[in-house]
This record gives structure tokens, C-alpha cells and sequence, in this order.
């Protein structure tokens, strides 16, 4: 049974249909071909020709000319829509026709430069073309790294990499600085928040190195789906910026099915766990022989489904029984990983189980169906999961499976929330002054930063005279110099992860197997003493780990149980800077210490899921620095005693929803990622003794984010008044004051009214500062 | 964003962050020293003239041939920060060279950063390509830094030709000493023992000191730490050379010179003497060299002096030692039953043995057996 005949089924299957909350029909698309541009070099056409393509979408044609005129352009297309000629064209033909020009190629992952050094390989062999292509990362060989600056045409790289080993060191690549024509940015999305802010100071960084050499390099950014493209592009590079998101690629017939699993406790709200659901439905497709993707929430869920599958695959007869199933995570050793994209592409894996690991552009060719395994968490992550499915012409199918959790039990029920609203946007903030300063230090350790910088106006001054205070810089001859024995860039992360890995070792029977790896923060969550450890669906029992050595000792198991560890964060309040008065509550503002801690485990019996036993988890608590923002609703303050006056059932609605509120609102205003702030939200609060909410910064030591809060907190609270009387929902959803609570919301009337309880204690919490402060 | 707007964030910043001790900001420092002359701005020199008798140097086997003493460059730099890139400046360059029998000792002395131009224009005179530049770690720090600092005022500069002397101290010396700072070179080698030095990875901070302050008595200690540097590589130099020259009346001191290293430096080099120091140190005990010895004679043919050496290692259970022996055996003297012997009894040593080792060893072991079996069609010794 083919694919077209198996929705055919579906559609009349009355148990199926019966839990499905919504069918979209996306309609096929034609493709829009044209012809070669006119210049593009014989050798080039060949290789188009060898890899089978004999034309070109429309959008990369258009790709081609921006390009090619100097423009830069952001192409925002889907996955399988060709996006890497979009570039790859325009400076294979600049390379081919300049023997001198270079091309720098930034990727947000290892995995994917790797990916795109492979795909360039066989551009360059299968066209003959005599272009060297090098990949320069952490993982680069001492022996090649001269070959790389000195021969290399396009450099592939990562941003980390760029901001600690070439730009520092750029006179080693004045080669290649001295002739870039093209920067290639892919997978700008990912640049959003802190993150994205660093992003943008890395660009300007170059681009003054660029400015020294006397190269005006081209840009050409891609993005996966994002509410703003051109916008974060634009803020991203600093530059004008042509935007191309008409795709030119054909696509088949698309049924985006939304599935919620039947209630098996309705009085509890409790539903058929999402694991077996997305097993059962899987097993539908592949048990037919059809490509299919399953992306799961967690290493652990992916593992588990995963595992669940192949046994099912060992006992039905199936028409792809010499096909595998394989899972794919961060973690596993990077030969694994390649031999499972391989496996993908070249069809002999029929099945693979993901984190979202695979959402991001790694090739791994055409696949029919995707199953979503819970609501990926953003609008944006969800079209792009479910776009790994469909081929150019071939039918194909999404379906988005929702766990029991107030937001996928939301997004399930309102459809119209879901296809209606576009994706998330992303913001930056390149002024945040804790980041500027790390790339003002850095900038002027690479070449002395001078009054007359384009990008350091007016106004860095007295930045630059902070830095020459604190003893890093010195002003001299109308400049600042770098004025410290420190190497800037090291001490700088670009990231919040840790880059610690714990080596995961297999010691069955004597051997010492290096498995795989996993940052130090998961493995705390994930390969405690006593915890089974999932990879690739084989089971191995954790003996010991090591943390300070990042080491974890494993064994082959065979138990009937899995384990999942009860992870608990809490904030400790370290020292207070400042105490301030203002929208009528207390502001404190100040270090704190953000603790993630295990303690305890439970042992999962597979297939029922039935909890058979705990386990005591003996580590060192996860602690990080940083900076928060404590709201204090303090009864001698204006706003703290309108909240104290309240019923306790409101007040204890307002506190669990206002945090929610504030996720959705403060971003626009401090320019960051949602993922870079940390909320807690207290009744009362065991430091301060009243109602509080913390926002902290979940950056080690901090980027602004509690103090760009403390300014602009009028505007935000505004802003959260705003959105709750301007939705329009009707007591709650995602976008303000979160999704409904299935249970706990159930018996909601107006006089219970979230939106209202908190819309007018806000309003008269305002009035009350205005009548104090005329 | 406006600059109102900025300057406000920074304020907010600042209300957290304001510097404990803040630096007195003094944007002008003088430099001023009798000694050292002012060539151009903010660039000074100081010179000086030293008589050294370097008969062994004007030979040396470190010269590359056809090369005179007169063509060496000694240099070495101190700079502003120790782990290289573009912001690390060269603040100090010491260099000398050979002249109408003296040796001329520079040193060039940046006292502010934006006296760096001058400074590299001043070298391009005199760091020219055809010279040899003689240097200790110049190959992989030195070199690097001054191209960069070259680069970045857009000029360029290459060094063709270098003798690294660390690379040379490690062979001779590594072995023996584990450490090949120049400091335990000097004391081990030279018998110098310097007094008031200030220790290489504080030179950053002192600059960076003088710079805030003005304060140059620590940035003196820097002058006489680079002066050193310099003549210990003229010094150094003039000792390798001896060591190479006279090879067999150094290498009489065990523990001074790593003779096995020696021998096989010398060998490379074609010096006949490697043999004999080779030979003098496989007396000693030392099996390596024994070991490279015997592969000099099986290489020339010299059967009977490889077969003295693993006949003396083969008592002392040498595996490299007894395999030459069962080639020999086998292959040129056709002695199967001689060679299984000794196959025989490296397995019966009862030492531990790699896997690839001991699967050759087999694999010999069954040729032998059938070749003995073939020929002779003797009973198999086996085990």
C-alpha cells in the first residue's frame, strides 16, 4: 500500500478521524523553473548537469543576480527547496572566473559545516573544478590549518570559531581577507536573541578586518521560517538587505493532520501518553515501507520511542523488514551520525526517531511523513519539523501529535490559533552594553579602535573610556590599543552552554568503548549512578560518573525499566545592589545563584509506564551566576497593597499567570530571545517575605537583561496591560497569559476570568501611581 | 538608537560596574634613560660592542654551507601579551651580530604604541631575507609575532633561512634535563646563573605598568632579561657548534650531552663520529643507541659488528634484538634451526607483547617451521 492509498484509509478510518482535531489540506505547488544565467561558466553547467539538474528555481536564479550585483540578499525558502545553490552558485562562479577571490561560509553547527563541506566536495569533484573547499574548526588538524589560510577558496566555519581563532589572528588570513567577495551566513534564524546580539558584534568585527584589507565582501544570508527575515537579517549584518522568499520549488500534496490521544482518565485530564501514540502511528507508515521522521521532545523520549519501534518492526512481517530504524541525537559520536544521515538519504534506514537535531538543514534527503511526538514549542519549530517531509512531487503527511500539556492541549484544540499565526520573530539588541563591551575589547585587541570607526559612533566613547579605566585600553595617538596581556576573545562564550563534554565509556566485559558524548549540565540529568542509559535503542546501566574528570562509566543491561531524573531549579539570592521604588512595587536588582539540582530518580517500566521505584541521585548541583530582577509586591508599596487587598484565589491566579505574560512581552523590549531569561514567580517568597517575581539572565554573570528591565519596567507592565486587554481570546492562550489549564480552568466563568482578574488589578495598580505621582 | 538613549543604558551599566580602582589615566609617558638613545620618535636604541672569541661558531655545523658567521642574525623579542594574535605588539627587540671580529648587540625599545611604525620601518632595514636568523622558540612564537606586527603596517617580511636553537637543546638536552627553558640551558650548559632576573611570563605586565605609570625600574630588569637572552644565544650557539665539532671529547661527560641523540644527529649529518659515540654509549648500557648502531653496521654489511651488538642485547632479552637475529639467521645464513631456537625462546621470556608483535612473531615461527621441515626434515622443535 502506497502513501496516496494509506490517506485514503485514514480519511475513512472512524478511531482515527475520531481524535483528529483538525486536517489541512496544503494544495501541490508547481515548480517555477528558468533557464542557466547566461554567464555561469561551462564547468559549473557541467556539474549542474552531473548532479542531474538541467534548471533552476526561480528563486535562485534571483539569488544568483542580487548576488552577483553586489547585493546582499536573504533567502528565506523551505527545507528542499535547493537553498544551498542559492548561494553556492554565485561564488563558485565569482571563485571560477576570480582566481584570487574567497568566500567565507559561517554555519551555526559543526554538523553542518561538515554536511555543506561534503555537498561542496561533490560539487567541486563531480564538476572537476579547481577550487580548494576546507572546513576550519575546532577539529582541524594543526598540519592543514597553514593550507587552509593559504590555499583555501572557501573557508567553512562556525561563529565560535571565528570569534576566537580567525579574527584574532587575522593577519595570518590575509589572504583571504585581502580577497573575500562572499560571506555566507546560513541558518540565520538561529542568531536571535543574545545570541543573535553577540552575532551581530561578530559581523561588525569582521567587517572592520574586511575595512583593513580593503574587501567589500557580499552577504548571503538564508533562514529557515521566522516572522522577520529581512528585519533580523538586516539587524544582523548592518546592511541593506534584499529579501527573496517567493520559492520556486514544486511541492506535492501536503495533509498537516493534528491528532490529540484519546482521554484514558477523563476526569483527570489524563490522555494516552504521547510515546506509545506516536509508536502506534508510525508503525502505520513504516510498517508499509514508507520514510518516515519521528521527532521527539528529549534524548530520552527519542530513545525510548525509538526502541519501542524496532520491536515492533521485529515481530510483524512488514514489507520493510530489511529496512532500519535508527535514533539521532546530539551526543552521539559524529562517524554515527554521518552513517545514519547516509542511511537516510541512500534509504536504508526507513525510520528515524530525532530530537530536533535534525530540524536544522542536515541532508538527509526526501522523507513522506513526519510525526511530531508532542508540540515542538514554537510555530517556527513546527513548520520546519514538519517540513521534512514531502519530496518535490510525492504526497505527503505532518501529524502533530499533543502530549496532555496545557500548550500542546491548547495548539491541538484552536487550529485556527495555529495555521493562522505567522511564525516567531526574532529579535537582537547589538547595543546591549555587556556584549559591546566584550566585542569592543576584542575588536581593539585586533586592530586599535580609532575615533572614526563606522561602527563606533559618537556615543562609545565613554564605553572606550570605561575600558581605558579599568586598565584594558589605552588611548594614545587618537586611538585606543588593546593594553592587556589577556587574550580577549578567550574569555568571551557566544553561547550559554558549557562546551564540557562527558565521555561516555562502555566497560561490559573488560572493554573501554568510547559510546558517546553529553554536555555536563545533561549528563548530571541523564547518567547519574544507577540510570539506563539509552543509545540507539541498546541499553547500558551507568556504574559511575565522573564529573570532574568527565567521565562516565557504562555496562550492557538488559533491565524491563527505564529512569527519568526529577530535576529542581531554585534561585538564592546572593547580594542585592539596589533597591528601587518604582511603578509602585520594589525593584531589587542583583546577583544571584541559579541552582539545578538532581536528587532523586524514577525507575519507568517500558510499555505501561507504571512508576516501579525511586533512586537516590548523589551530584554536585549545576550552579550558575547571574543577574536578576525581583518584582517585590511589597504591602507598603502602592501596588503591593492593591495586590494584598485581593482575594487569595486571585492573587494566586495573578502570580501563576503574570510570569507567563511577561515571558510573551518582554522580549520586545529587551531585544532577546525567550530562552534567555529565566522566570520564577513566588506567592511569598522566602528572601523577601511577599509576593515576588524574579526575571533572571540565563547567560553566566549576565547581559543586561535585569537591568534593561529595571529601565524600561513601566513599559513592559504596560506592554503586559496591553496584550491581556487586546487579545483576543477569551480567558487565555498561549500568546498572553498561557494556555487554558485543562483541568484546573475548567469550572472558569467570569468571575474567574483570568484576563480579567489580572486586567484590573493591573489597571488599578496604575492608577494608583499616577493619583501619587502627578 | 540614539546616542541619548545609549548613553542613558550605560549609565544604568555603570551604576554596577564602576571600576574599584580605577587607573589615573596619564595618556603621555616619557622614556628617558642615559644609556639608550632616542633614534626617532618614541623609538630608542642602545648598543654595545663585545669582544668574544667564537673560533668553534666560524665553522659551525649549524651554518647552513656556504654560510659565514657574518650572515647570522641573534634575535629574540619581548612582547605585550604571551599568547600571540593581532593584538599582541612587539614592545622590545634585541638582536646582534657578527662584525669585523666583534659582536654588535642592539636592542630597539618601542616606549608607546604609536611609535610602531617607525619601529617597523626601522627593521625593514635590517631584518633583510638573506640573513640567518638565529633564535630560541623564534620558529614558532618570534617569527610569527613580528610578521604580524609587519603585516598590520602593511610591509612584509619573511625569514628564509632560521636555526632555532631550542630545537637543537632538545635533542641534545631534553632527555636529560625534561626542561628546555632557556634559563636551565644556561645553568646546565653555559654554567650561567642569573641573579635578579624577572621571570619571562611577567614581561607583559611590566610594560603594560610602565605604560599606566611611567615607573621604568622594572622595565630596566626587562632590558638586561633580553640583553641576556641574546648573548646566551651567541654563547649557546658557539657551544653546540663545539659539542658538533669535537663530538668525542664532550660526550666523555655521561650526563652532559644525550649521546644517543648526538650519535644519531652526527650521523645524520654524515659524521662518522656518531659511530663511535653511538658505541660509547651502547657500552654504557643504553639499547637504543645499541639498537642504531647495529642498524648502521646491517645497513654498511658489517655483519660481524650488528652480530656483537644483538648477541649482547639477546642475553638481555632485547625483542628488537632477537628478531634481527632470526632474520639473520634465516635469511642470510640459512640457519632455520638456529633461527627457530631463538624464536622459540622469545616466547618462552614470559615478557608481554603487543598483539601485532606477537602475530609477526608467530608468523615467522610457522615459516620456520616448514622451511626446517622442508630442508633439513628435522624434527620440529616445538613447544
Amino acid at each position: 500500500m502506497n502513501l496516496n492509498e494509506l490517506i485514503k484509509q485514514l480519511e475513512s478510518d472512524k478511531k482515527f478521524l475520531a481524535n483528529v482535531t483538525h486536517w489541512e489540506k496544503i494544495p501541490p505547488r508547481k515548480a517555477q523553473l528558468v533557464d542557466f544565467p547566461s554567464d555561469l561558466d561551462e564547468q559549473l553547467i557541467n556539474s549542474l548537469h552531473h548532479r542531474g539538474i538541467n534548471q533552476l528555481y526561480s528563486h535562485q536564479l534571483k539569488t544568483y543576480q542580487c548576488a552577483r550585483m553586489g547585493k546582499s540578499v536573504v533567502q528565506v525558502t523551505p527545507t528542499a527547496s535547493g537553498k544551498t545553490w542559492g548561494y553556492n552558485l554565485p561564488v563558485l562562479q565569482t571563485l571560477l572566473e576570480d582566481t584570487q577571490a574567497k568566500a567565507l561560509y559561517l554555519f551555526p553547527t559543526k554538523a553542518l559545516a561538515q554536511d555543506q563541506q561534503s555537498e561542496l566536495n561533490e560539487i567541486v569533484q563531480g564538476g572537476n573544478l579547481p577550487l580548494k573547499i576546507y572546513t576550519y574548526d575546532g577539529d582541524t588538524p594543526g598540519s592543514i590549518r597553514v593550507s587552509v589560510r593559504e590555499q583555501g577558496r572557501i573557508i567553512i566555519t562556525n561563529p565560535d570559531m571565528l570569534h576566537t581563532g580567525i579574527l584574532p589572528n587575522h593577519p595570518k588570513w590575509i589572504k583571504v581577507f585581502s580577497s573575500l567577495r562572499f560571506i555566507v551566513i546560513d541558518e540565520i534564524h538561529t542568531y536571535r536573541g543574545i545570541f543573535g546580539s553577540h552575532m551581530t558584534n561578530l559581523i561588525r568585527r569582521l567587517s572592520r578586518i574586511t575595512q583593513f584589507y580593503q574587501s567589500q565582501p557580499v552577504f548571503i544570508c538564508c533562514s529557515a521560517t521566522i516572522g522577520n527575515p529581512q528585519q533580523l537579517a538586516e539587524r544582523l549584518i548592518e546592511r541593506e538587505i534584499e529579501l527573496i522568499d517567493d520559492n520556486g520549488a514544486s511541492r506535492g500534496e501536503r495533509h498537516f493532520i493534528l491528532y490529540n490521544p484519546p482521554l484514558v482518565d477523563p476526569v483527570q485530564g489524563i490522555r494516552r501518553s504521547v510515546v506509545k501514540q506516536a509508536q502506534r502511528i508510525a508503525l502505520k507508515f513504516l510498517t508499509r515501507g514508507i520514510k518516515t521522521i519521528i521527532f521527539a521532545r528529549s534524548r530520552l523520549r527519542t530513545e525510548v520511542i525509538a526502541s519501542y519501534i524496532k520491536k515492533s518492526m521485529e515481530n510483524i512481517h512488514t514489507t520493510g523488514h530489511d529496512k532500519k530504524i535508527a535514533s539521532y541525537r546530539g551526543g552521539y559520536l559524529p562517524n554515527q551520525r554521518r552513517a545514519i544521515e547516509k542511511g537516510l538519504r541512500e534509504s536504508s534506514i526507513v525510520g528515524v526517531v530525532s530530537t530536533n537535531a535534525l530540524e536544522l538543514g542536515i541532508d538527509i534527503g526526501g522523507l513522506d511523513v513526519s510525526v511530531m511526538a508532542g508540540y515542538p514549542g514554537s510555530i517556527a519549530s513546527t513548520w520546519q519539523q514538519a517540513g521534512r517531509a514531502g519530496r518535490s512531487t510525492d504526497i505527503s503527511v505532518s501529524i502533530l501529535i499533543a502530549s496532555s500539556s496545557p500548550l500542546d492541549q491548547y495548539m491541538i484544540n484552536h487550529p485556527e490559533y495555529f495555521f493562522g499565526k505567522s511564525p516567531e520573530s526574532g529579535w537582537i539588541d547589538p547595543d546591549n552594553i555587556y556584549i559591546l563591551l566584550d566585542h569592543l575589547k576584542c575588536a581593539a585587541f585586533e586592530i586599535p579602535v580609532s575615533t572614526e570607526e563606522p561602527f563606533y559612533r559618537d556615543h562609545y566613547h565613554q564605553m572606550l573610556n570605561y575600558l581605558e579605566e579599568i586598565g584594558l585600553l589605552r588611548y594614545t595617538g587618537e586611538k585606543w590599543f588593546w593594553a592587556d596581556q589577556s587574550y580577549p576573545a578567550e574569555k568571551i562564550s557566544l553561547r550559554t552552554a558549557t562546551p564540557e563534554n562527558v565521555v561516555i565509556v562502555n566497560t561490559t566485559q573488560g572493554k573501554n568503548e568510547i559510546i558517546g558524548e553529553m554536555d555536563r549540565p545533561s549528563a548530571k540529568m541523564m547518567l547519574y549512578q544507577g540510570a539506563v542509559y539509552l543509545h540507539q535503542s541498546e541499553q547500558y546501566i551507568v556504574r559511575m560518573l565522573d564529573t570532574a574528570n568527565l567521565k562516565c562509566l557504562v555496562e550492557e543491561s538488559n533491565s524491563n525499566y527505564y529512569t527519568d531524573s526529577i530535576v529542581k531549579t531554585d534561585i538564592k539570592v546572593l547580594q542585592i545592589d539596589s533597591i528601587e521604588l518604582k511603578s509602585g512595587i520594589e525593584l531589587f536588582i542583583g546577583d544571584v545563584l541559579v541552582r539545578n539540582e538532581v536528587t532523586k530518580y524514577k525507575k519507568i517500566k517500558f510499555y505501561t509506564h507504571e512508576n516501579i521505584g525511586y533512586g537516590d541521585i548523589n551530584l554536585p548541583s549545576e550552579e550558575m551566576d547571574t543577574r536578576a530582577i525581583a518584582l517585590v509586591f511589597n504591602p507598603h508599596t502602592t501596588g503591593g497593597k492593591i495586590f494584598d487587598q485581593l482575594k487569595p484565589l486571585h492573587r494566586e491566579i495573578i502570580i501563576r499567570r503574570i510570569g507567563n505574560l511577561i515571558e510573551n512581552v518582554a522580549p520586545l523590549f529587551l531585544l532577546c530571545d525567550r530562552q534567555d531569561m529565566g522566570l520564577s514567580e513566588r506567592l511569598k517568597d522566602p528572601h523577601f517575605d511577599h509576593p515576588a517575581v524574579y526575571i533572571y539572565d540565563t547567560y553566566p554573570g549576565g547581559t543586561g537583561i535585569a537591568e534593561g528591565f529595571a529601565q524600561q519596567v513601566e513599559k513592559i507592565l504596560q506592554g503586559c496591560l496591553d496584550l491581556v486587554n487586546q487579545c483576543p481570546c477569551e480567558y487565555s492562550c498561549p500568546s498572553c497569559l498561557g494556555p487554558m489549564e485543562e483541568l484546573a480552568d475548567l469550572d472558569i466563568d467570569e468571575k474567574t476570568n483570568p484576563k480579567t482578574i489580572i486586567s484590573e488589578f493591573m489597571q488599578s495598580w496604575f492608577s494608583s501611581i499616577q493619583q501619587i505621582q502627578p | 538608537m540614539n546616542a541619548k538613549n545609549s548613553e542613558s543604558r550605560f549609565n544604568s551599566f555603570l551604576k554596577f560596574h564602576q571600576p574599584k580602582h580605577p587607573f589615573s589615566v596619564k595618556n603621555k609617558v616619557k622614556f628617558n634613560h642615559p644609556s639608550w638613545e632616542n633614534i626617532q620618535s618614541g623609538l630608542f636604541q642602545f648598543t654595545q660592542i663585545v669582544e668574544l672569541n667564537l673560533t668553534n661558531s666560524l665553522q659551525s655545523m649549524l651554518l647552513p654551507s656556504g654560510a659565514k658567521l657574518e650572515d647570522l642574525i641573534f634575535f629574540d623579542t619581548e612582547t605585550t601579551g604571551l599568547s600571540g594574535g593581532a593584538g599582541t605588539f612587539v614592545f622590545l627587540l634585541g638582536f646582534a651580530f657578527w662584525s669585523e671580529g666583534n659582536l654588535h648587540v642592539k636592542q630597539l625599545f618601542v616606549s608607546d604604541y604609536p611609535s610602531e611604525p617607525e619601529f617597523i620601518n626601522y627593521l625593514s632595514d635590517i631584518l633583510l631575507p638573506d640573513k640567518i636568523y638565529v633564535s630560541y622558540n623564534g620558529k614558532c612564537y618570534d617569527c610569527h609575532v613580528l610578521t604580524n606586527r609587519f603585516l598590520l603596517n602593511g610591509k612584509n617580511i619573511s625569514f628564509p633561512v632560521q636555526i632555532d636553537l631550542l630545537h637543537h637543546c632538545r635533542r641534545l638536552w631534553k632527555r636529560i634535563l625534561g626542561s628546555c627553558s632557556l634559563t636551565d640551558i644556561e645553568r646546565h650548559v653555559l654554567n650561567i646563573t642569573r641573579t635578579d632576573d624577572i621571570p619571562g611570563y611577567q614581561i607583559p605586565e611590566v610594560y603594560h605598568h610602565y605604560l599606566r605609570t611611567g615607573y621604568i625600574d622594572d622595565l630596566i630588569k626587562v632590558f638586561d632579561h633580553n640583553y641576556q637572552d641574546i648573548l646566551s644565544l651567541v654563547l649557546l650557539f658557539e657551544n653546540i657548534s663545539q659539542i658538533l665539532a669535537e663530538p668525542l671529547i664532550k660526550s666523555y661527560h655521561p650526563g652532559k650531552v644525550d649521546q644517543l641523540k648526538l650519535g644519531q644527529y652526527l650521523i645524520d649529518c654524515n659524521d662518522l663520529q656518531g659511530m663511535d659515540i653511538l658505541d660509547c654509549a651502547f657500552r654504557q648500557g643504553d639499547f637504543q643507541a645499541g639498537k642504531l648502531l647495529s642498524l648502521q653496521f646491517k645497513k654498511s654489511g658489517q655483519w660481524d659488528q650488528a652480530l656483537k651488538i644483538w648477541n649482547k642485547m639477546y642475553a638481555n632479552k632485547s625483542l628488537f634484538a632477537a628478531v634481527e637475529l632470526a632474520k639473520y639467521y634465516e635469511h642470510l645464513f640459512r640457519n632455520y634451526t638456529h633461527a627457530l631456537e631463538i624464536v622459540n625462546s622469545v616466547l618462552n621470556w614470559k615478557i608481554p607483547l603487543t598483539d601485532d608483535f606477537r602475530s609477526e612473531i608467530i608468523h615467522r615461527k610457522r615459516r620456520l617451521l616448514r622451511k626446517v621441515n622442508k630442508n633439513i626434515n628435522f624434527p620440529a622443535n616445538d613447544e
